[in-house]
């Protein structure tokens, strides 16, 4: 069985920032204790964020129109990687755009409006409100499909830039027009989800290097459109982004 | 129905022949099934109707598709020259072909059984060409032609005779040629554009040296540097242009007199320079990513520049100054032009063709030419890239929706021409469609 690169990444930052909170834990308790007996009663402070949060973490902001009362209500949401839903012959620009689309919220999923104090119809947007360090960028490529009762792997070519910056980002963005540079790519070869080979290309010193299992080579730069996916679906097996890093370039 | 061969194609005969069926038979669908009405063969915008002409679509002479090997092949692009009384040619590259055929427009049906000149090479890919406007008779074309690997062959597709080769032993640029341009006017000088991200100026009717070229300092300016060729006689390359620090030039444009050149490259900058002074008069940046394509107005006064942040980029030349951004299109932008037809006093139609299978059409609204208002100083960029005249922030520009936006192919589209009575595109896929312009 192949495993996901996604739910690993997934796993691997949440059991990061765990470990280290966890031991952030045990040397407060020891700072508390050792103090215990000087003052009483201790001040309750939200958690100074990991390591792991400064890199990857960023904020989403949705917001929701109640279409009875007009309200809009906003929520944020902390996010170490964005799930985009992929189509065919785009940019990862324009699915990030088609992320932040304004969905109406109707029938079985209707919005509970706190000012109408019931569920109503409404209009959904979410968007970006602050911008990781490190943008992290899955493409939605296995796509459960109920004809098959399968999931099945979509190759779509979706065109990645060495550069790139948000359109959706929300009106109170700190940094809406932050800079970001491509510097790795993780790359499913393959038929389908449950089987097929992982290779990565990362950007290290100036050079793009391919790493395949124990392998690594250095290859040029233009060689990445061979990983932007394919235009037909006559050929079953396709090597293509998954997984897209981007890395402000302010903090270099 | 998704088959070409099969499809709408069996009612021509001249284009048909018991080869191509075969082989068609042979292969899978060149194409994702689709259903029937995904791609548009016709639109409206306020001038009327355009509309394909199916019989004057141009391909490989047996309609099959082309099967590439290895590496994405190169961008299909279109080169057309008028020969006086002798009506239009049409040069088209696709894969590791290229063909010339007598471009007939919409008048007549496209004859696919006998091109002009047809070229299949081996280990290298033609990527780009251009016809000597200059020079063209009914008896005698100048066309030039560059390699994936860096060489570039100047041919005669009607006097068959002519062939020279530059940079034939790769010592003057071992990168693939991006743009190849004639100079304006001239019989014999042309510009080469490289993936390295240096310009030469050939004149062909001079060898190139044998040994690798040193060269020395002409002139140098802010980010580009102009160097000659150091020897005793006069040889190619006679200038070396070097545009940043070497990022790819993606292509390059005269303005319709000659005067001006535009160069767009891979590091985001669309650079526009008096010619013969070789002067820097203006840049501007894309939003993000490289500048694949760039195009003048036909009163030399704006540039229309495409890139990989899915929008068109609008610069004055008066104003030194990003005008208007264009975003409509799902994907990178591939070619763009101004439709130097219905361009009037102070209005302007942009086409623009991308990695999204669209065609995209915009208007330039009138507010957009008049000088900016005083705005709030915002934060300043640390990059200082951002909120410049060159680039200004998404908000600090107007951004405009496109007046027709249609799926007009299954592949990306990769050309993009106006014409007096037509529009030109063509697509990766190795075909060249005619649309007709409304009859009025």
């Amino acid at each position: 069985m192949q495993q996901d690169a996604h739910e690993f990444l997934n796993f691997l930052i949440n059991r990061i920032s765990e470990i280290i909170l966890a031991e952030r834990q045990n040397s407060t308790t020891n700072y508390i204790k050792s103090k215990a007996s000087g003052e009483n009663g201790t001040i309750l402070t939200p958690p100074e964020p990991t390591w792991v949060h400064e890199i990857f973490q960023g904020i989403m902001t949705s917001e929701t129109r109640c279409l009875n009362c007009e309200t809009v209500s906003s929520k944020d949401e902390d996010f170490f990687d964005l799930q985009v839903d992929i189509e065919q012959n785009t940019s990862i620009s324009h699915c990030l755009k088609c992320f932040s689309n304004t969905e109406t919220l109707c029938s079985d999923n209707k919005f509970k409006c706190d000012n109408c104090s019931s569920y109503q119809e409404a209009q959904k947007r979410v968007r970006v409100k602050k911008l990781p360090m490190i943008l992290a960028l899955h493409l939605k490529r296995f796509k459960y499909m109920e004809q098959y009762n399968r999931h099945i792997k979509v190759s779509h070519r979706v065109v990645f830039p060495l550069e790139l910056r948000l359109f959706n980002t929300s009106d109170d963005a700190v940094n809406p027009d932050r800079l970001y540079d491509l510097i790795a790519v993780v790359i499913h070869c393959g038929s389908g989800p449950n089987r097929g080979h992982y290779i990565s290309i990362v950007k290290s010193h100036g050079f793009w290097l391919l790493f395949d299992d124990d392998q690594v080579d250095k290859i040029d730069a233009s060689t990445i459109e061979d990983f932007y996916g394919l235009t037909s679906d006559t050929q079953k097996s396709s090597e293509t982004g998954y997984i897209l890093f981007y890395q402000s370039r302010e903090s270099l | 129905m998704s088959s070409r061969i099969l499809g709408p194609k069996m009612a021509r005969s001249e284009a048909l022949c018991s080869q191509a069926l075969l082989e068609a038979s042979e292969r899978p669908l060149e194409r994702p099934l689709v259903e029937p009405g995904d791609v548009k063969t016709q639109f409206v915008t306020r001038e009327g109707t355009y509309r394909l002409m199916t019989l004057s679509e141009y391909s490989r002479p047996n309609r099959v598709g082309y099967q590439p090997q290895g590496q994405t092949p190169p961008q299909v692009r279109v080169s057309l020259v008028t020969l006086s009384d002798q009506g239009d040619r049409i040069c088209f590259n696709h894969g590791r072909e290229l063909y010339v055929y007598v471009y007939k427009g919409i008048k007549k049906a496209a004859d696919l059984s006998k091109p002009l000149d047809k070229k299949v090479y081996k280990g290298t890919n033609p990527t780009c060409h251009d016809f000597n406007v200059t020079t063209a008779t009914s008896e005698s074309v100048s066309l030039l032609i560059g390699f994936s690997t860096g060489q570039i062959q100047l041919i005669d597709p009607v006097k068959k005779e002519l062939s020279k080769l530059f940079n034939e032993e790769r010592l003057i640029d071992k990168s693939r040629v991006t743009c190849l341009r004639w100079v304006p006017g001239n019989k014999s000088l042309f510009l080469a554009a490289h993936a390295s991200g240096q310009l030469y100026v050939y004149n062909e009717e001079l060898p190139c040296g044998s040994i690798t070229p040193h060269y020395q300092p002409f002139k140098v300016g802010d980010e580009f540097t102009i160097n000659t060729c150091k020897t005793k006689s006069t040889r190619n390359p006679l200038f070396r242009w070097i545009l940043g620090t070497g990022a790819a030039i993606n292509e390059l444009a005269f303005n319709p007199n000659g005067t001006h050149l535009a160069t767009v490259s891979q590091d985001g900058v669309l650079r526009v320079f008096q010619y013969d002074s070789i002067e820097l008069l203006g840049i501007a940046r894309s939003y993000f990513g490289g500048l694949l394509c760039v195009a003048w107005s036909g009163d030399g006064k704006l540039i229309a520049a495409g890139g990989e942040d899915d929008l068109v980029t609008i610069w004055s030349l008066e104003q030194k100054r990003v005008i208007a951004r264009a975003q409509g299109h799902h994907s990178w932008v591939s070619a763009v032009a101004f439709d130097w037809v219905l361009e009037g006093e102070s209005y302007y139609r942009i086409g623009s063709v991308g990695h999204d299978t669209q065609l995209c059409l915009w208007e330039l609204p009138e507010e957009a030419l008049s000088p900016p208002r005083q705005r709030v100083k915002k934060r300043i960029d640390p990059l200082q890239l951002v909120g410049t005249l060159s680039c200004p922030r998404l908000d600090e520009c107007p951004l405009l929706e496109p007046l027709v936006c249609k799926k007009i192919a299954h592949e990306r589209l990769t050309a993009l021409i106006f014409r007096s009575d037509c529009i030109i595109t063509a697509c990766q896929d190795g075909y060249v469609y005619t649309w007709a312009r409304p009859q009025n």
